[in-house]
């Protein structure tokens, strides 16, 4: 049996190429928009807020501006401060790595903006998101539909109006009210008759398909076509095998070829956003568990991270290494579960199993360390939950020592595949512009070519101390990214490598922060940003002094990188949608929210 | 006493088809089992374990779950064709399994014009999948059954032409004369696998897709189309389109044996194990492919058809039957 070589890849420019200062971002912008600043503020980034008929210009300045090049649109959200709304607009630059934050008031009655869409594509469902949760519109979106709630809610759930019943469930009333109603109800007789159940068995049902053109052609859309016009639409989803979960879009097809797509998400929307302003600080570690699920600590460490900033505290070197191992062990196995899902996509079921195996021993060696699978609940403001405990490190060297040679076993089964090449290669390309435009990130950006990840650009949990490499594709196809996530997966194991010598050489040291207070009451805002295995987790978070947050933004990596999904089918085929969309790797709890 | 002459051929009929149908049954639970298992370890995982020793008796488990299933038929499908399709999908596998010599004895009715008969009937099934695919009103359902009546159009010309080659060296269309010619070749048992590896390579892959299994399984491809033509079946109706495409990969693999592996030809053993033993050889090969191998692309099938093995088996015959007319 050969020795696969590992998956060559190009080389390309680290970016940020460098790293604008704040107080540079704010001499460009005072000295351009003096008059229209209502009020600045200098802090990790530049703050600026300005009027709402000012954004269009700043934004556009920003953007075409030689010396600051903001060329990504890093999140977008809106913000109820009881008075009044407000948006914040965080752009930032691949280029030269300048940040800032736009902060945009709108009063209650008007709540009317400019889109950004025609600045950066990338803005589109963000602004829909927003628009829905606080009653805002948008002026000039080419597509103001709802995007996560239901058509016919007509509520504005972000605003602080809204209030949420929440039952004490541990009151032991309740429990019995509850229990009492759940007696068993007088067994009714079942009758298979469709006339006395009112459902008349024989007769012709409304086609599925009429009735989703009927519903989708209420919300604005023509779909039906002329008698001539031989496309026809097709519903994938949102029960379908290949997307994953509970995303759904309506395909327009000639023949097998796509000639448009419409996604739907919102089938999983939880209002999580919501239901973390009714609940304290550390309670909302265990609530981030469940954005994505295979992801778990990347999704506590966001919210940690903006918590750690807010309350200024050090997070001890140990605790540190301990985050940066789990973080890298979720990454190789969520890449493993993306791995055993593309095969399948492609027909090929043996690699489902083989990634499956070895994602087990990381299941465990999480188990052992955090006590959980999935939703590990592991991370605290200022350190961990635990230190490692007996056997750990034995696990972990023994999985270190196995994994390579399974890595090789996986690219002799997919890599070399002629198959696999004729399906991937020059499939679902997403150009390099494309790709800054969309506010694509991760694994996903990376396979177009651009060399930029967030723990080199702005390293979180002493990534600056590891040594590793950050892999990037050429042409932006399926064939890419799979690569690209290949290679990302010995990268990390590199890095597992160096954090179980570092904790070797740390045992005993503490793990948790001294000065945390029990009772967390932080005051600010704060936006902290990793690099998740989907791509860059964002988490805005407003804190007002009480014990709860008053907002909580995620930025989902997935829910960002699946706009970009009908820019890569047009003109493909249907196979073709499956594989692009696998490739993309969403987890839709995580779009959803 | 002509009377009795007919009954007795009649009784020998009815004893000989009812023997072959409890042969398909059977076969194809072996074949289910065999797949399941197979597949499995390959896949590093054990498969069925908890019904019979290490799961053999799971096929069986999930014949009676099959049969005492529901057979819903959807509101909106086109009622008459929707239930003639199974059988248009399955009464072809019987047919072309009757002609089968099993060895030179064992056979139902063998045909003098047998490996034609066998190809014509094969071109049945579609008939029957493009009336499943239509009459389900689905569009799942109805991209399948297109892409599946492409598919084996496509597919059925090489696995035609690779057979004129054989027919061409044995100089017969009857399948125990071909099996016969393959011994006295030279004086020595030769199968024709060695005079014809083209043949043979266009003939399996052919015949992969034409069983629409795992390179070429587009008509049902899981993760794109659920389940192709057979989305909308249930109960007995999806077990008799599941029976014929086990039967039907039977059946082409049984053909390959008689027509390039020397049939039931091998020494100690008895013929008829012998034909069993290289058949199951075959399929497991399929399998085997399965565990292994992504789906290609609609289009790139059908490349991979015309521009690859439809040439390639057309040079096959036109040089096979230069060597044929110089050799006699």
């Amino acid at each position: 049996m050969s020795k696969m070589p590992e998956t060559k890849v190009p080389e390309a420019v680290l970016l940020p190429k460098k790293h604008i200062s704040a107080e540079e971002v704010a001499a460009v912008v005072r000295a351009n928009f003096e008059a229209s600043i209502i009020e600045d503020e200098i802090k990790d980034e530049f703050v600026v807020k300005i009027d709402r008929k000012d954004l269009l210009s700043l934004i556009t300045f920003l953007k075409k501006s030689d010396e600051l090049k903001f060329d990504y649109l890093r999140c977008l959200l809106g913000v109820d401060r009881g008075e009044g709304l407000e948006v914040i607009y965080l752009p930032y630059s691949l280029e030269t790595g300048a940040r800032i934050t736009v902060r945009v008031p709108l009063s209650k009655e008007d709540p009317v903006i400019p889109s950004l869409y025609g600045v950066w594509k990338g803005a589109d469902w963000h602004e829909r998101e927003t628009a829905e949760m606080f009653g805002m519109t948008f002026d000039g979106h080419p597509d103001p539909r709802k995007l996560l709630l239901p058509d016919d809610f007509d509520e504005h759930p972000l605003r602080k109006e809204f209030k949420l019943e929440i039952e004490d469930e541990t009151e032991p009333s309740q429990i019995k009210a509850g229990a009492e109603t759940r007696e068993p109800a007088a067994a009714e007789p079942c009758t298979t008759a469709g006339t006395e159940t009112g459902i008349d068995l024989k007769s012709k049902p409304v086609l599925a398909d009429e009735a989703v053109v009927g519903e989708v052609a209420t919300d604005g859309f023509e779909l039906s076509p002329g008698p001539d016009d031989k496309t026809f639409w097709i519903n994938v989803g949102p029960q379908h095998p290949s997307t994953h979960g509970v995303f759904r879009m309506m395909l327009q097809l000639d023949a097998e070829r796509v000639v448009d797509c419409i996604p739907h998400i919102g089938y999983l929307h939880r209002g999580w956003e919501k239901l973390t302003e009714y609940r304290t600080y550390l309670q909302v570690i265990p609530l981030a568990d469940r954005l994505h699920y295979l992801n778990s600590i990347h999704d506590e460490l966001v919210v940690c991270l903006a918590i750690e900033n807010l309350i200024k505290v050090e997070v001890p070197r140990r605790a540190q290494y301990i985050r940066v191992l789990l973080f890298e062990m979720q990454r190789i196995s969520n890449h493993l579960i993306w791995y055993a899902s593309f095969g399948m996509d492609m027909g090929a079921i043996t690699p489902y199993f083989y990634g499956l195996r070895e994602r087990e021993m990381l299941l465990d060696m999480l188990e052992m360390i955090t006590g959980a699978r999935l939703t590990t609940n592991f991370l605290r403001f200022g350190g961990v939950k635990e230190d490692t405990p007996d056997g750990f490190m034995e696990a972990a060297a023994e999985f270190v020592e196995v994994f390579p040679a399974k890595m090789d076993e996986y690219e002799q089964l997919l890599t070399g595949n002629e198959i696999v090449g004729m399906r991937s290669k020059g499939v679902g390309i997403l150009k390099k512009e494309d790709a800054i435009e969309l506010a694509a990130s991760g694994p996903f950006l990376r396979a177009s070519g651009i060399k930029f990840d967030l723990r080199k650009a702005e390293p979180y949990s002493r990534y600056e101390e590891f040594d590793f490499d950050i892999p990037v594709g050429e042409n932006g196809d399926c064939f890419d990214r799979y690569t690209v996530r290949m290679a990302e997966m010995r990268q990390s194991l590199k890095i597992i490598k160096q954090a179980l010598k570092k904790l070797e050489e740390t045992v005993g040291e503490p793990i948790r922060a001294d000065g945390v207070p029990k009772t967390l009451k932080p005051e600010g805002e704060a936006y902290a940003r990793v690099e998740s295995s989907l791509g860059e987790l964002g988490c805005y978070i407003v804190a007002d002094g009480s014990t709860m947050p008053s907002r909580v933004k995620i930025r989902a990596p997935s829910f960002v990188n699946l706009q970009a999904l009908p820019v890569m089918i047009k003109g493909a085929l249907i196979p073709d949608v499956v594989i692009t969309f696998s490739t993309i790797d969403i987890c839709m709890g995580e779009v959803d929210r | 006493m002509m009377w009795l002459g007919k009954m007795m051929w009649l009784v020998r009929m009815v004893i000989s088809l009812l023997a072959m149908l409890t042969f398909i049954m059977v076969n194809s639970l072996v074949l289910m089992w065999m797949e399941r298992k197979a597949v499995a370890h390959m896949q590093a995982r054990v498969g069925p374990m908890r019904v019979g020793f290490h799961g053999t008796l799971q096929p069986i488990a999930d014949v009676i779950k099959m049969l005492a299933k529901e057979a819903y038929i959807p509101g909106c499908v086109d009622p008459y064709i929707y239930r003639a399709a199974p059988y248009f999908v399955f009464i072809p596998t019987f047919m072309i399994l009757v002609t089968i010599p099993f060895s030179a004895n064992i056979v139902v009715r063998e045909l003098n014009i047998g490996i034609f008969y066998i190809i014509s009937i094969l071109a049945m099934t579609t008939v029957g999948i493009m009336m499943a695919g239509w009459s389900s009103y689905n569009k799942y359902s109805l991209l399948g059954a297109v892409r599946s009546v492409g598919q084996l159009i496509s597919y059925e010309l090489p696995i035609g032409l690779a057979t004129i080659c054989i027919v061409m060296l044995a100089g017969s269309l009857k399948l125990s004369d071909i099996v016969a010619s393959q011994k006295v070749l030279f004086g020595i048992h030769i199968p024709y696998i060695f005079l014809q590896p083209l043949g043979f390579v266009i003939f399996m892959v052919g015949a992969v897709a034409e069983l629409c299994r795992i390179p070429f399984d587009l008509p049902e491809a899981e993760s794109e189309l659920v389940a192709g033509y057979h989305t909308e079946y249930s109960g007995l109706r999806f077990g008799l389109m599941l029976t014929a495409e086990y039967f039907n990969m039977f059946s082409l693999c049984a053909i390959a044996v008689l027509l390039f592996l020397g049939g039931w030809g091998g020494p100690l053993l008895p013929p008829v194990i012998w034909f069993l033993i290289k058949t199951y050889i075959l399929i497991f090969g399929l399998m085997w492919i399965r565990a292994t191998l992504p789906r290609v692309r609609a289009d790139q099938l059908m490349d991979i058809g015309w521009k690859f093995l439809l040439p390639a088996s057309l040079v096959n015959v036109v040089v096979t039957g230069m060597i044929v007319l110089l050799w006699r």
